[in-house]
C-alpha cells in the first residue's frame, strides 16, 4: 500500500524525520486524516529502528574463494579415508585381477606420479613480504589430486598467522592447495591437497591468506623438482 | 529443475564426488559466512566456522530430519554453536560456575547472536538496495540530512529526492519481508 495521491512522496522522509519543520507538522496532521498515508506509516515504521542496528558504509562481507575448494578438498580426503572396503572379487575375476595387480605394480615402477610417497621436493626461499622465512615443500599423488607436506620456518607472525599454499600451473593458472596457520614461533607443518596432478606444476607458492578475492602477498616460492 | 536442499543433504550421505556440498556451499555458505563475521567480527574466524559448519553437515548428513527443520535452519544451529565455541576460546574473563550466572550467560549469548542474523540481514538488504536509493538513505538517515539539504548538496530537484526516499523504504520494506526480517 503506498499513501494518497498528494502525499505519497512525503510518507518516507516524514518516517526518516528528513522534511523541514514545517513540513513535520503539515505531515502529522493528515496523518490523523488519511487512513492511506497512516497506513504507509505505519508500515515504514520499523525500518529507521532496524538501520541503526548497521553502519552506514557497512558492506556484505565476501567469503574468499579459496575457502569453497578447502571445504571441498577436506571433504574428499575425509571421505576417501572412510570408503569402504571393496567386495571380494568373484572367483573367475581373479586372474584377470592378478593381471591388473601386475600391471599396476610395474606401472607404479615406471610412473612415480601414481604412488602415496613423496617423489617432488620444493625449497622455498623467502620473498620481500616472508621476512627471512624459509621451507620445504614435498609433493606426493593422491586420487585427489596433490598431497603437499609442508614445513616452515621463521614466518612472519606480526600481521597474523593465517597463510595459504598455491600450485602455479604450467598454463600459469593458480590453484589453490589451502589454508594452514603458523605458530607462534613463526613455524608450520601442515599437509594440504591440491586439485591439481603432479607433472602439472613446478612451482609452489606460499602466499598470506586471500581477502574479499585477492590473493595475499607472496611470503615464500619455490620449483619443485621432480 | 534445481535439487531442494534437503535432497542435496539425502544425496550427501553417499556422495564422495562433492557435487552436493559444493551446491549447498553456493547456496549457503555466503550469508553463513555474513552471520558469523556479524556475530565474532573477525574474518578469520568466520571463515573458520564456515568451514566447520560444512564439515558438520557432511559428517552427520545422516541425522539430518526434515520433518524437524529445514537444512537452513539445522545450518544456522550448527553455526551457532560454533560460534559460541569461538567466543570461549576467546573469551579473557574467568569462566563463570553458578548456575544462575550460566543461564544468564546463555540467554546473553543468544540475544547477541540474534541480534548479528539482524545485523547480518539489515546489511545484505541495504546491499540490494540501487545505489541511487541507498545514497538518500544514506544521508538522510545516517547523516541526518532534511530533504532540502539533500536536494542542496546532490543538486538533484528536491521532488525528485522526496519520491526516491520513499521508493527507497518501500523497496526496503520489501526485501525485508522477502528475507522474513523482523526486529
Amino acid at each position: 500500500m503506498s499513501g494518497c495521491r498528494t502525499h505519497a512522496e512525503q510518507v518516507g522522509p516524514y518516517v526518516l524525520g528528513a522534511l523541514e519543520p514545517d513540513e513535520m507538522d503539515e505531515m502529522r496532521a493528515h496523518l490523523a486524516d488519511c487512513p492511506r498515508c497512516s497506513a504507509e506509516a505505519r508500515s515504514l515504521a520499523e525500518l529507521p529502528a532496524l538501520m541503526d542496528l548497521v553502519k552506514a558504509d557497512a558492506e556484505v562481507p565476501v567469503l574468499s574463494p579459496g575457502i569453497e575448494d578447502e571445504v571441498l578438498d577436506r571433504f574428499v580426503r575425509e571421505r576417501a579415508r572412510s570408503a569402504p572396503r571393496r567386495r571380494r572379487w568373484p572367483r573367475l575375476a581373479i586372474p584377470a585381477v592378478a593381471v591388473a595387480a601386475l600391471l599396476a605394480a610395474l606401472l607404479v615402477v615406471i610412473v612415480p606420479g601414481d604412488t602415496n610417497t613423496a617423489y617432488a621436493h620444493a625449497d622455498l626461499w623467502s620473498l620481500p613480504a616472508g621476512g627471512g622465512a624459509e621451507g620445504t615443500a614435498d609433493v606426493a599423488a593422491v586420487s585427489a589430486g596433490t598431497r603437499v607436506k609442508l614445513r616452515a620456518d621463521h614466518l612472519p607472525v606480526m600481521n597474523g598467522r593465517t597463510y595459504e599454499l598455491w600450485c602455479v600451473r604450467n598454463d600459469g593458472r593458480w590453484i589453490n592447495g589451502g589454508r594452514f596457520y603458523a605458530q607462534a614461533d613463526g613455524t608450520a607443518a601442515a599437509e594440504l591437497t591440491a586439485r591439481v596432478k603432479p607433472g602439472e606444476y613446478h612451482v609452489v607458492v606460499i602466499t598470506r591468506r586471500s581477502d574479499r578475492g585477492l590473493r595475499g602477498a607472496e611470503v615464500m616460492r619455490g620449483k619443485l623438482n621432480y | 529443475m534445481a535439487s531442494s536442499d534437503a535432497t542435496l543433504v539425502q544425496r550427501l550421505r553417499g556422495d564422495r564426488s562433492g557435487d552436493e556440498l559444493r551446491e549447498l556451499y553456493r547456496r549457503y555458505a555466503p550469508e553463513l559466512f555474513g552471520f558469523a563475521t556479524s556475530a565474532l567480527g573477525d574474518r578469520e574466524l568466520a571463515e573458520e566456522v564456515v568451514q566447520d559448519v560444512f564439515a558438520q553437515l557432511w559428517r552427520h548428513a545422516n541425522d539430518y530430519d526434515k520433518r524437524r527443520a529445514s537444512v537452513r535452519t539445522w545450518l544456522y544451529a550448527i553455526a551457532r554453536n560454533r560460534i559460541i565455541d569461538a567466543h570461549r576460546r576467546a573469551a579473557v574473563r574467568p569462566q563463570r560456575t553458578d548456575d544462575e550466572h550460566a543461564l544468564e550467560g546463555a540467554a546473553e549469548v543468544d540475544a547477541a547472536l540474534d541480534q548479528a542474523v539482524l545485523r547480518w540481514q539489515v546489511t545484505a538488504a541495504l546491499s540490494r538496495l540501487s545505489p541511487q536509493h541507498r545514497e538518500v538513505i544514506r544521508l538522510a538517515h545516517y547523516g541526518g540530512l532534511t530533504m532540502r539539504e539533500i536536494a542542496d548538496k546532490t543538486g538533484v530537484p528536491i521532488g525528485t529526492v522526496k519520491s526516491r526516499t520513499s521508493y527507497a523504504l518501500r523497496h526496503l520494506r520489501l526485501i525485508f519481508d522477502e528475507m522474513e526480517i523482523e526486529p
